[in-house]
């Protein structure tokens, strides 16, 4: 504060003048700016302008929609009004766009009774067409009177910015117009091929849908960040997102270091060979349930990830048809690791702990974390001391002499030990107790005999 | 030497000290089977039951390592009472293996089942007993070494191969089959449901027999104490 009372006491300008030629410089800046901004204003606007036909202007227009008791008699009864709130419209994304700009048929006033719904296509050509493309489009096209059009999605007089927080499809309400849709038994009903609703519900519960709804994130993926927007697909078509061979990469838009991980892993190397039992994302993550993994509830919450392995690598069909390893989940099952995970112990290894997430290789591949070179380190992560000495043996030891045969020669020792141990502790018993009674009957009633 | 109370006569058979390591010895040993259970049959009802009871995996692993570490002080406790107590190193010589023992068990085997044979005289302890003392030594001496190899996983890891490693555990576990034997098939017959005791030998308690039941189950040593004078017939 003092130097800065000094400083005006010295009457000193605070900003430097700009010599003649930077001078210059700026106003040629400024000016390029200026005509830029113009520019792009102007193409925004030139094709609502440039290629509207000629026809009524917005005076013309409003004199009658402009009245808030024009209304309709509507076929079915009762009316409908047609009323344009300015007010709305004013603050709309089309604010400065001309009726007759969408309200395209219209030619000369008075217009006929139906002109037609309002027409985005002039403006939006690029969306249009993927509309068309899409399996809503399609149903458009067979005037399937259900699916959504452009309105439905983005509203209409009132219509703004995706990126407005008013915006119907701005991520944190967007949600909410698929299942305006989706969740509406009247429909569903009419479309069986539609997904379940309920499939579709789940999402609210997951990671992404908590991530949008309690967090306001809106860089997590609501419908449309999966699926697509204007070119919506459903996943068994080839084009789409959530298509089998698409996944990876459209949860990879946002998780790309996992994507990168992911693409060097068997499950995907193996994928892309066309096995379609490989998994993708979803194969472990699940879809619309997806949770994070410190969730309980998460198919790969660290209770879970045997499971969720298990479901390919303990079926046995699965493990036949590609010739995978046999009993691996057994046998992890019965190692302390699997007694301690499934008894709730969140540290004990699980499958992913030493294969890799992502990255899961096959242990022939020396990049593995389970190939044999790199078990001491793998094993190390948890335990210090793991050497190499550690890793020799085979880490999933089934009961068999081939697998274990230290183990297999314990157990058949014991077997063998505890049995004889038996008979004799109880033989002896028994010739004991025989003893006594033989000897208790010789001495006679009533005389006891000890010994 | 000699008391009389309602049982008649009685000497001491066990002092407080080793009554006190008995006890010791029983409730670790008790633990451990039933912590050690639960994970063994960690498959089936009362193995979860018991691991729900037990505070789960993290739980029954403290309570299993600490009751192997009030055992283990009970063990060690015990070899210095051996070596540095004159009671203990009796007791001790008392306990050691002898030919006579297993002349002994064939002479019982042979009376048992009618045969003609010679009463043994049995000392102050008897074939059973030694039997169950050793066993259980060798036993739990199997048991602490590998539980030990077990609990510091990550210092024998550094030398030990993973098949040695699988190897202890399964035979830590199998062991324990061995030692729930010798605890409740044949200690608990021989204390409790051995014709001459039943219901129940009372010296682990009371640390003392009676005349009567000394000079019957070990007439040898009634013998000793008598001709030290320590004991007076007709008391």
């Amino acid at each position: 504060m003092a130097y800065a009372g000094r400083h005006r006491a010295h009457g000193r300008p605070a900003v430097r003048r700009a010599r003649p030629q930077h001078r210059a410089a700026l106003l040629v800046g400024a000016w390029c700016a200026f005509a830029l901004i113009l520019l792009v204003w102007a193409g925004d606007e030139a094709t609502a302008a440039g290629t509207a036909p000629a026809g009524p202007g917005d005076r013309e227009c409003l004199k009658c929609h402009g009245d808030p008791a024009l209304t309709r008699t509507q076929p079915g009864g009762g009316d409908r009004t047609m009323y344009v709130d300015q007010g709305v419209l004013s603050h709309s994304r089309h604010a400065k766009v001309v009726c007759i700009a969408c309200h395209t048929r219209i030619a000369k006033l008075p217009h006929e009774v139906k002109p037609g719904k309002a027409s985005c296509i002039a403006c939006h050509r690029r969306e249009a067409q993927a509309y068309a493309d899409s399996i809503h489009g399609r149903g458009l096209a067979k005037k399937d009177a259900d699916v959504p059009t452009c309105q439905r999605c983005h509203g209409g007089h009132d219509i703004v910015a995706v990126r407005d927080p008013a915006s119907r499809v701005q991520p944190l309400h967007q949600a909410k117009i698929c299942m305006e849709c989706h969740a509406d038994a009247r429909i569903t009903a009419r479309h069986p091929e539609m997904p379940s609703v309920l499939l579709i519900r789940a999402y609210a519960d997951s990671v992404h849908g908590q991530a949008v709804a309690k967090k306001g994130l809106t860089v997590a993926p609501t419908c449309t960040g999966c699926h697509g927007t204007h070119d919506l697909a459903p996943a068994d078509e080839p084009g789409s997102p959530v298509h089998r061979a698409n996944v990876a990469e459209t949860c990879g838009r946002c998780h790309q270091g996992i994507l990168a991980e992911y693409r060097d892993s068997i499950h995907a190397a193996v994928l892309a060979r066309g096995v379609k039992d490989a998994p993708t994302c979803t194969g472990c993550h699940g879809e619309h349930t997806i949770a994070a993994p410190a969730d309980p509830a998460s198919k790969v919450s660290p209770r879970n990830v045997p499971k969720t392995c298990g479901a390919c690598h303990a079926a046995e069909g699965i493990v036949r048809t590609y010739g995978l390893a046999t009993k691996r989940g057994e046998t992890y099952a019965d190692s302390f690791h699997g007694i301690a995970s499934k008894f709730g112990n969140l540290e004990a290894a699980n499958c992913a702990s030493c294969h890799g997430f992502h990255d899961v290789r096959p242990s022939s591949d020396p990049r593995s974390r389970v190939a044999k070179a790199n078990l001491p380190a793998t094993c190390g992560k948890c335990h210090p001391g793991a050497g190499a000495r550690f890793a020799e043996g085979r880490v999933h030891i089934e009961k068999t002499k081939e697998s274990a045969p230290g183990v297999f020669y314990v157990r058949t020792f014991y077997m063998w030990f505890i049995g004889t141990l038996m008979v004799g502790f109880i033989g002896y018993m028994a010739v004991e107790v025989y003893g006594y009674r033989r000897r208790r009957r010789r001495a006679g009633p009533g005389r006891e005999t000890r010994g | 030497m000699t008391t009389g109370d309602a049982a008649g006569p009685a000497v001491q058979r066990f002092t407080l000290n080793e009554r006190l390591q008995h006890a010791l010895l029983m409730a670790s040993t008790l633990v451990l089977l039933i912590t050690g259970f639960s994970l063994l049959f960690h498959d089936l009802w009362i193995g979860r039951w018991l691991l729900r009871l037990e505070g789960g995996v993290e739980g029954r692993g403290l309570i299993h390592r600490w009751a192997a570490v009030v055992l283990m002080g009970v063990c060690g406790y015990h070899f210095l009472y051996i070596l540095f107590t004159e009671r203990g190193h009796a007791q001790f010589m008392h306990m050691r293996p002898r030919r006579e023992d297993v002349r002994d068990f064939l002479q019982m085997i042979r009376l048992n089942l009618g045969r003609p044979a010679e009463q043994p005289a049995f000392d102050r302890f008897d074939y059973r007993q030694k039997f169950q003392y050793w066993a259980f030594f060798l036993a739990s001496a199997s048991m602490v070494l590998s539980g030990l190899a077990l609990w510091f996983a990550t210092e024998t890891m550094a030398v030990m191969p993973k098949s040695m490693f699988d190897l202890l555990a399964v035979l830590h576990g199998r062991e324990s089959g061995v030692i729930f034997l010798l605890l409740f098939v044949w200690h608990l017959y021989d204390v409790h449901l051995r014709p001459e005791v039943f219901p129940m030998d009372w010296s682990w308690l009371t640390g003392r027999i009676s005349l009567a039941d000394l000079r019957e189950r070990h007439p040898a040593e009634y013998e000793a104490l008598r001709k030290a004078g320590r004991i007076h017939e007709g008391n």
